[in-house]
C-alpha cells in the first residue's frame, strides 16, 4: 500500500479540475467509506470494460483488514467521491458482493496488469507496466489512457517521487528525469498474459494488430516473452502469421517449444505456410513419432515436399535445398513465360531466377527476370538463357556450396540428382550464415 | 541469448536424429547439474578448504542436512520454472509488486558483487601462485570476461569448465591418499557436534551460503525456463538437480576431507592460496600448488563471467528494463552499466594493495548465507500458491524441510552476528 503522503499529488478538492489524469498507484489504497461512513477497507483493484478505445472504469475491488481472505466487489457507479485519501460510496457495505469474480469483457487493472509484461506494439517490443495512468472525464469517470512503462513509474512505485523530484529539481532542474514520462497508449498495448479468463474474447481487436507488425519483430517479441507467455501468444497468432514469425525465430529451442506446444492440427497448418526448407529444419529436430504425425496431419502436397527434404542429409545440398522453384520448358516463348509466372509466381518462395529445363527435367539452362523483361516477347528461352549453369548435386557438401555461391556471385543456385535433374535450389540467405560461421571461424582460429 | 549467438546455434542445428528418449533426457538434463558445479567457485572451494582445515572432521555433519535442503530448495525452483514458465525474479515482481522485488533484487546485488569480488579474488590468488601480480591477472582476467560476452561465445567456454570440473576428482584422489580413518569419517558424517564459539558459527553460516548459494535458484529456474522444459518432462529435470546437487555436496565432502587429512591433521592454517593448495599433496606432491592454482583459476574465471551477467539479467528483468548483450549501450543502460559495475568494482576491490584474498572470499559465503532466508521465503510463498502451481504446490514434507531450513538459517545468522559482535566488543 502507498503512504498516505502520496495522496499529496492528488488535487485538492474543491480546486479539483473536472478533467485530468490519475495513476493508479495513487489510487490503490485509499481507504474507503460506504454510505453511513463506515470504513470498509482499502481499495485493492479497479475493473476496466475493455473494448472501447479507452477503457472505463466500471467497478473496484476493496480488501478488507490484512488477514481478511476474501475482498469485496463493488460498481464505481457506486463510489459518490473520491476526497484525499478516502474513496465514500453512495450505498451501504452489504451491496458489495464478496469476490472478485469480474463480469465479461472486463479486466482487472492491478491484478492483470500491474507489473505485469506487455507489448508495446508501437515500439515492437517487450516491457514492463509500472504504472496505469487514468484520464479523468468528469469528476468521477476515469478512463484507462496509458500504461507507464518509465522509471518515473517505478520511483512512484517505491513512494519516491516527491522527494527523488525535490533533489533532482534541487541539483539539475533541467534533468531528463523530471520530464522522462515513458507512457504507452492504450491503443498501443497488447496484454500477454491475461490468460486464463476468456481471453481472446476481449483481446480480438488487439489480436489485429499483432499480426500487423512485421514477422520478424513478432519473432522478437516472441523470444523475449517467458516460456508460457511466449506459447500463449504464439497460439493467439492465425496460422498464417504464426508461420511467419516462426520461420524468424532464430533460436531453434523456441521454434520446436513452440510448435510443439499447439496442438497437432494447427502445427501442421502453420507448417503448411511455411517454406518447405525451413519446415523440414524444425521437424528434423522433433522426435521422430511427433515429426511422422505431423506429416500426416499436414496437406499431402506439402507433406510430400517436406518429406523429400527430410530424406537428405542435412549437410548436405539436398538438405538445404527448397523444392519450390521455377523450371520452364526451353522451348517456352518469353510472352507465354510471363503468361506462366503470373500463374505460378504466387506460390513460390523467390522468382528472380527461373531455371530451364528439357524435356526429362534436366538442367540445361538458367535466366533472371532482367534477361526476361528485356527480351522480345517472340524469343524463346533457348535463345536468351545462360545455358550450362552452375549447379551442385544434391549430395554436395555445405562448403562446397558456400563456395560456388561466393564464386559465381549467385542468387539461388540449382540442385540436380544423379541424372542432372533439377530437384531443387538453394537462394543465398540460406548460405550467408554458413559463409559468415566460416569467415567467423577463420578470425578466431579456431 | 543474443542475436549473434542465436544465428551461431542455428549453424550448428543440423545434428544427427538421436532416438527420441536420448534426445529427450538430453533436452532436460543440465541446469541443475551445471548450477551445482557453477557453486563450487572460488569461494566454495575457499570455505571448505576452511572448514576442513580449521575444523578436520568436525564439520562433515553439516553436510547430510545441507543435501537434503539443497535438493528440496533447487527442485522447488526448478518445477516453478517448468509450471509457470518465468524466472524467479519475474515472478516476486509479478505477484508481490515492485516493492519487495526492488529491496531484494537490491540485497542479491550486494551479495552478488561480493561474490564477484570472490571469483576475482581467486583469479589472483591462483595466478599469484604462479608468482603472475594481481595487477596484471585482473585487468587481463576482467577483460576476457568483458571479451567473453562481447563475442557471445559463453556457452562454449561452459561446456569447456563442464570438462574441466574433472578437476575436482583430484581432491577425490587427495583426500583418499591421505589415508583418513574412515571410520572417523563415517561416524562425524552422521553423529552432530555443536559449538557455541564465533568462529563456528561463522563457519556454519558460511557452508550453508557456499553451498545453497541465494543466486543458485535465481540461475537455475531461468535455465529451466530457457530450455523451455515441459511438464510432462519433468521427473527428468528433478533428476538433474538431485544429481547435480549430490555430486556438488560429494566434491564439498572430499575438499573437506582433504584439508582434514593433511593441513588440520598437521596443524597447518590456512592463511594464503599457497596454504590450502597443500591439501593436494598426497596427489600431486611438489605439484599440488599448481594443481590446485589451475583448478582455482578455471573455477573463479567461470564463475566471474557467469555471477555478473545472470545478476545483470535478473535484476534488469525484475524491475522491467531492458536487457540482452546484443543491445546498445543507450538501450540497455541499466543492463551494461550493471553488468559493467560488477566487473568494474569486483576486479577493482582486488587491486587494492594488502587486499585480503582469502578473507573476502570466505566472508562473501558468509553474506550468501544471511541472504539466504530472505530469498527462501519468497520461494515458499510463490510454490505454495495454488493459483500459479495448480496441483505441483509443495508437499508437507517439503515445506517443513524449507521453511526448517530458513528458520534455521535466520537464527544461526541472528545468533553468529550477536556473538561476533559480542566477542569483538
Amino acid at each position: 500500500m502507498e503512504p498516505l503522503a502520496q495522496t499529496e499529488a492528488m488535487p485538492r478538492p474543491g480546486t479539483e479540475p473536472e478533467i485530468g489524469f490519475l495513476y493508479l498507484s495513487l489510487l490503490l489504497g485509499k481507504a474507503v467509506h460506504d454510505a453511513h461512513g463506515l470504513l470498509v477497507g482499502q481499495l485493492s483493484d479497479v475493473a476496466v470494460s475493455v473494448g472501447e478505445m479507452f477503457p472505463p472504469v466500471v467497478g473496484f475491488v476493496v480488501q478488507r483488514g490484512r488477514w481478511e481472505p476474501f475482498p469485496l466487489t463493488g460498481r464505481w457507479a457506486d463510489v459518490a467521491e473520491i476526497e484525499g485519501p478516502v474513496i465514500r460510496l453512495s450505498v451501504g457495505i452489504q451491496s458489495l458482493t464478496p469476490s472478485k469474480t469480474e463480469a465479461n469483457g472486463e479486466v482487472l487493472v492491478r491484478e492483470f496488469l500491474l507489473d505485469k509484461q506487455i507489448v508495446d506494439m508501437s515500439g515492437a517490443k517487450v516491457v514492463r507496466v509500472n504504472d496505469v495512468h487514468f484520464l479523468k472525464l468528469g469528476r468521477l469517470e476515469l478512463r484507462l489512457a496509458h500504461v507507464d512503462v518509465g522509471t518515473r513509474g517505478l520511483v512512484r512505485r517505491m513512494g519516491w517521487e516527491q522527494a527523488l523530484d525535490a533533489l533532482v529539481r534541487r541539483v539539475a532542474p533541467h534533468a531528463h528525469y523530471l520530464k522522462d514520462e515513458r507512457l504507452i497508449r492504450w491503443q498501443y498495448v497488447q496484454p500477454v498474459s491475461l490468460e486464463p479468463k476468456a481471453a481472446s474474447l476481449r483481446l480480438s481487436v488487439l489480436q489485429r494488430q499483432l499480426s500487423e507488425l512485421h514477422p520478424a519483430d513478432i519473432a522478437e517479441i516472441l523470444t523475449e516473452l517467458d516460456g508460457h507467455e511466449r506459447v500463449s501468444m504464439f497460439q493467439s497468432l492465425d496460422p498464417e502469421t504464426a508461420a511467419d514469425a516462426l520461420a524468424e525465430v532464430e533460436d531453434l529451442r523456441i521454434q520446436t517449444q513452440l510448435i510443439e506446444t499447439v496442438p497437432p492440427a494447427r502445427a501442421a497448418d502453420i507448417l503448411e505456410e511455411m517454406p518447405p526448407d525451413e519446415a523440414a529444419d524444425l521437424l528434423g529436430e522433433l522426435p521422430e513419432e511427433k515429426t511422422t504425425a505431423l506429416l500426416k496431419e499436414m496437406e499431402r502436397e506439402e507433406a510430400e515436399e517436406v518429406r523429400e527434404l527430410l530424406t537428405y542429409a542435412p549437410d548436405t545440398a539436398g538438405g538445404m535445398m527448397t523444392p519450390e522453384f521455377v523450371a520452364l520448358p526451353v522451348d517456352l516463348s518469353v510472352a507465354d513465360t510471363f503468361e506462366r509466372l503470373r500463374q505460378i509466381a504466387p506460390d513460390v518462395e523467390a522468382i528472380y531466377y527461373l531455371f530451364v529445363v528439357d524435356g526429362e527435367g534436366g538442367l540445361v539452362g538458367v535466366l533472371n527476370l532482367r534477361h526476361l523483361i528485356l527480351a522480345e516477347p517472340s524469343a524463346h528461352l533457348r535463345d536468351i538463357m545462360i545455358a550450362n549453369p552452375a549447379r551442385v548435386h544434391h549430395t554436395d557438401s555445405r562448403d562446397t556450396v558456400a563456395e560456388i555461391v561466393e564464386k559465381y556471385d549467385l542468387m539461388a543456385l540449382p540442385v540436380v540428382d544423379d541424372g542432372d535433374v533439377l530437384v531443387g535450389m538453394i537462394t543465398v540467405d540460406d548460405v550467408v550464415s554458413h559463409i559468415a560461421k566460416q569467415a567467423w571461424t577463420r578470425k578466431l582460429g579456431r | 541469448m543474443d542475436a549473434q549467438a542465436g544465428a551461431l546455434r542455428r549453424l550448428w542445428r543440423r545434428r544427427p536424429r538421436l532416438p527420441a528418449r536420448i534426445a529427450l533426457v538430453l533436452a532436460v538434463i543440465g541446469p541443475g547439474i551445471i548450477t551445482s558445479n557453477v557453486d563450487n567457485d572460488a569461494g566454495g572451494i575457499t570455505t571448505y578448504s576452511l572448514a576442513g582445515a580449521q575444523f578436520g572432521y568436525g564439520l562433515l555433519w553439516t553436510l547430510i542436512p545441507i543435501t537434503v535442503a539443497l535438493i528440496v530448495i533447487q527442485e522447488m525452483c526448478a518445477r516453478m520454472g517448468v509450471v509457470t514458465g518465468k524466472g524467479l525474479a519475474d515472478l516476486i515482481r509479478e505477484q508481490y509488486g515492485v516493492k519487495p522485488t526492488f529491496y531484494i533484487m537490491a540485497a542479491l546485488l550486494i551479495a552478488n558483487l561480493a561474490n564477484t569480488v570472490a571469483e576475482f579474488a581467486g583469479v589472483a590468488a591462483a595466478l599469484e601462485i604462479f608468482g603472475i601480480s594481481k595487477y596484471v591477472s585482473i585487468p587481463a582476467a576482467a577483460l576476457f570476461v568483458w571479451w567473453l560476452i562481447v563475442y557471445g561465445t559463453y556457452r562454449r567456454v561452459e561446456n569447456v569448465f563442464l570438462v574441466a570440473c574433472l578437476f575436482y576428482v583430484a581432491y577425490l584422489i587427495s583426500g583418499v591418499l591421505a589415508q583418513p580413518s574412515w571410520g572417523g569419517v563415517l561416524v562425524h558424517l552422521v553423529v552432530p557436534e555443536f559449538h557455541w564459539r564465533s568462529e563456528y558459527l561463522v563457519m556454519l553460516v558460511g557452508l550453508v551460503g557456499t553451498t545453497i548459494a541465494p543466486w543458485m535458484q535465481f540461475y537455475l529456474q531461468s535455465a529451466v525456463v530457457e530450455k523451455g522444459v515441459r511438464p510432462a518432462d519433468y521427473r527428468y529435470a528433478r533428476y538433474d538437480v538431485i544429481v547435480g546437487s549430490v555430486v556438488a555436496v560429494v566434491v564439498a565432502m572430499f575438499i573437506m576431507l582433504a584439508c582434514a587429512a593433511t593441513l588440520h591433521h598437521r596443524g597447518i592454517a590456512i592463511e594464503t592460496a599457497q596454504d590450502a593448495a597443500l591439501a593436494l599433496k598426497p596427489l600431486a606432491g611438489a605439484y599440488c600448488a599448481g594443481l590446485f592454482a589451475l583448478g582455482l583459476f578455471n573455477a573463479s574465471l567461470f564463475a566471474a563471467s557467469v555471477l555478473p551477467l545472470s545478476t545483470a539479467y535478473y535484476v534488469c528483468e525484475g524491475m522491467g528494463w531492458e536487457t540482452g548483450i546484443d543491445r546498445k549501450f543507450r538501450e540497455a543502460p541499466q543492463f551494461f552499466g550493471l553488468y559493467t559495475a560488477l566487473i568494474v568494482l569486483g576486479g577493482a576491490f582486488i587491486l587494492m594493495p594488502h587486499f585480503p584474498l582469502l578473507a573476502v572470499m570466505y566472508l562473501s559465503q558468509v553474506l550468501n548465507g544471511m541472504l539466504l532466508p530472505f530469498v527462501l521465503i519468497f520461494i515458499l510463498l510463490l510454490v505454495n500458491r495454488r493459483d500459479l502451481m495448480a496441483d505441483q504446490v509443495n508437499s508437507r514434507l517439503f515445506n517443513v524441510i524449507a521453511w526448517g531450513t530458513s528458520l534455521i538459517m535466520i537464527v544461526l545468522t541472528v545468533v553468529m552476528l550477536g556473538s561476533v559482535l559480542l566477542g569483538a566488543a
